[in-house]
């Protein structure tokens, strides 16, 4: 008999207020804790089927929304190392909130969360971390477009559903992406480098259609194909204040032959870090605290989140060495 | 480069070979050490997509680097197909550093140099002509190409390429004309240009440096 157990795998838009499931042993990866130990969400049966509610708003039909939605999941299947896929099943009448064993993608009236453009709700075995349900709505109280070419002041449905189709498929949230306080409290996008940063580009931008580097290793981790992980390699290391292990410090692998920046977090007590997924080669890491979004868009638990050091690049070059891990590294941090 | 070719052909033209003594030499041996130069690796951005259409990408840092000048040890054994002419078969070692500087930072972060330790291992083969032969000063030219294997740092992870080098050097040999196995001993300095095919960069264009040489030879 399967087990399922509701996991909110995350909010998006503006200051999100409320998180994701702690990460797991890896950087950005959905985990969760069962029988002592620690799973990854991931769908075992692929392509997961998903279903569209019939219900529009202004500006989008259903049919459009599919049409958009579809896209969001091909440019997700269309990862050449990643064998994520999806299938759309039909329209349905069912809500994307209800626990039915039916994953449903699809409008819903949430004025109270203003802050909240769309969510995943994921529902898994808790015994072996599959993902056996994940709905998606997206907030009717906001604005929406599906023009190809962005509509002003209205939010890009296929930009949105990129970002919470990697929920769906198991990914939490990237800390790749720089910020600026807004009066009342928001934050305001600079730019960023990860369909999966928590805070969504202003409406009307559309430039959140394409995947970068982060998202694809973090797909690629996931669900590899054959020669992934013989291709590509890793981090690892420690991240430290005085000595002592700094947790939930964002560290970025930065690869100058390919440009690519892949991320991951200190998710050990000691400071412990892995960011995998990456081209073979030296990378330069840089170090920063989780300050360009809220904590809880990254942590369940933001108390043991260490966000007072400054940011800092190290004085190594790490080597990822082709289908492992290289030597581990110590990075310093020094208290702001 | 220029003032080291000129230096060449001055002691081309200075050693008569009407100078020379009779020293039939099968082999040479050498043993020495080497400086190789380093080369550009080329100036990035490391950059994010903005969120402002047409705005250009937002630059979170800049990184610029660099395969630092190395030293190392070369062993180098040659057999003499007639007196002038020779073809050799060489190895090297040097350790070079990939060095980035990174500025510019987004986020203030000071500016920092980041480096790793890169081994770089060769073996060649070359064709060596020695002018006057039989002299006690014998400059020669040498042109070669081999097989280059370089480790970053941890071991870990090879790149390999292929090595082209050309350029000329003098022996100055301190004994000479032994009548047994030993045929004498000597010093030998050279020059050459040594350009990489493959082996480590952030492209795939071929990086053009130089090696210097000094090595203790003996002949056989």
């Amino acid at each position: 008999m399967r087990r399922v157990r509701p996991l909110v795998a995350s909010l998006l838009v503006g200051c999100v207020a409320a998180g994701s499931p702690a990460p797991a042993s890896a950087y950005l990866k959905l985990g969760g804790r069962a029988n002592g130990r620690t799973v990854q969400l991931k769908w075992e049966r692929l392509p997961m089927r998903y279903f569209i509610s019939n219900t529009g708003v202004p500006g989008v039909t259903p049919a459009q929304f599919e049409a958009a939605v579809g896209r969001a999941f091909q440019t997700w299947a269309n990862v050449s190392t990643s064998t994520f896929s999806g299938t759309f099943a039909g329209f349905t009448t069912a809500s994307a909130r209800d626990d039915d064993g039916m994953t449903a993608i699809g409008f819903l009236p949430r004025p109270d969360q203003d802050r909240v453009l769309a969510a995943t709700r994921i529902l898994t075995n808790e015994l072996t971390g599959e993902i056996v349900e994940a709905d998606i709505f997206f907030n009717s109280s906001f604005p929406w477009s599906v023009s190809a070419s962005g509509e002003s002041g209205r939010f890009d449905v296929e930009s949105i559903a990129l970002h919470e189709v990697g929920h769906l498929l198991g990914l939490g949230h990237s800390a790749i992406g720089e910020t600026e306080l807004q009066p009342g409290g928001r934050r305001r996008v600079i730019a960023s480098a990860a369909v999966m940063f928590p805070i969504a580009f202003t409406a009307g931008n559309i430039e959140e259609r394409t995947l970068h580097a982060d998202d694809i290793a973090g797909a690629s981790d996931i669900y590899p194909d054959g020669d992934y992980r013989s291709l590509t390699g890793s981090i690892s290391g420690r991240v430290t204040e005085n000595g002592q292990g700094v947790f939930g410090a964002h560290v970025v692998a930065w690869n100058q032959r390919t440009g690519a920046l892949v991320s991951g977090f200190s998710l050990g007590s000691d400071g412990s870090f892995v960011v995998a997924g990456l081209s073979p080669g030296p990378h330069v890491l840089r170090v920063e605290p989780i300050d360009d979004g809220d904590v809880m868009s990254f942590f369940s638990d933001e108390a043991d989140v260490d966000i007072d050091f400054r940011a800092a690049f190290h004085d190594r070059l790490g080597v990822a060495p082709r289908g492992g891990g290289g030597d581990r590294v110590e990075i310093r941090v020094v208290p702001k | 480069m220029r003032a080291l070719w000129i230096a060449l052909c001055v002691i081309v033209a200075a050693v008569p070979e009407a100078r020379a003594q009779a020293r039939p030499r099968s082999f040479e041996l050498s043993l020495g050490g080497l400086w190789a130069s380093g080369s550009s690796l080329g100036r990035d951005d490391a950059t994010e997509t903005r969120n402002q259409p047409g705005g250009g990408p937002f630059t979170l840092f800049v990184g610029s680097s660099e395969l630092t000048a190395g030293a190392g040890v070369e062993g180098r054994l040659a057999f003499y197909l007639t007196p002038r002419l020779a073809i050799e078969a060489g190895g090297l070692f040097a350790r070079h550093q990939v060095s980035t500087r990174l500025t510019s930072d987004a986020e203030d972060i000071p500016d920092t140099t980041a480096v790793e330790d890169l081994d770089e291992y060769a073996i060649d083969g070359a064709v060596t002509y020695h002018f006057g032969p039989h002299g006690k000063i014998v400059p020669f030219i040498r042109g070669g190409v081999g097989y280059l294997r370089q480790l970053h740092e941890g071991q870990s992870l090879v790149d390999t390429g292929i090595a082209y080098h050309a350029g000329g050097g003098v022996t100055y040999w301190l004994s000479s004309g032994g009548q047994g196995f030993f045929k004498g001993w000597g010093l030998r300095g050279d020059a050459r240009v040594l350009v990489r095919d493959g082996g480590f960069s952030f492209d795939d264009e071929m990086r053009t440096g130089v090696v210097v040489a000094g090595a203790l030879v003996m002949a056989f």
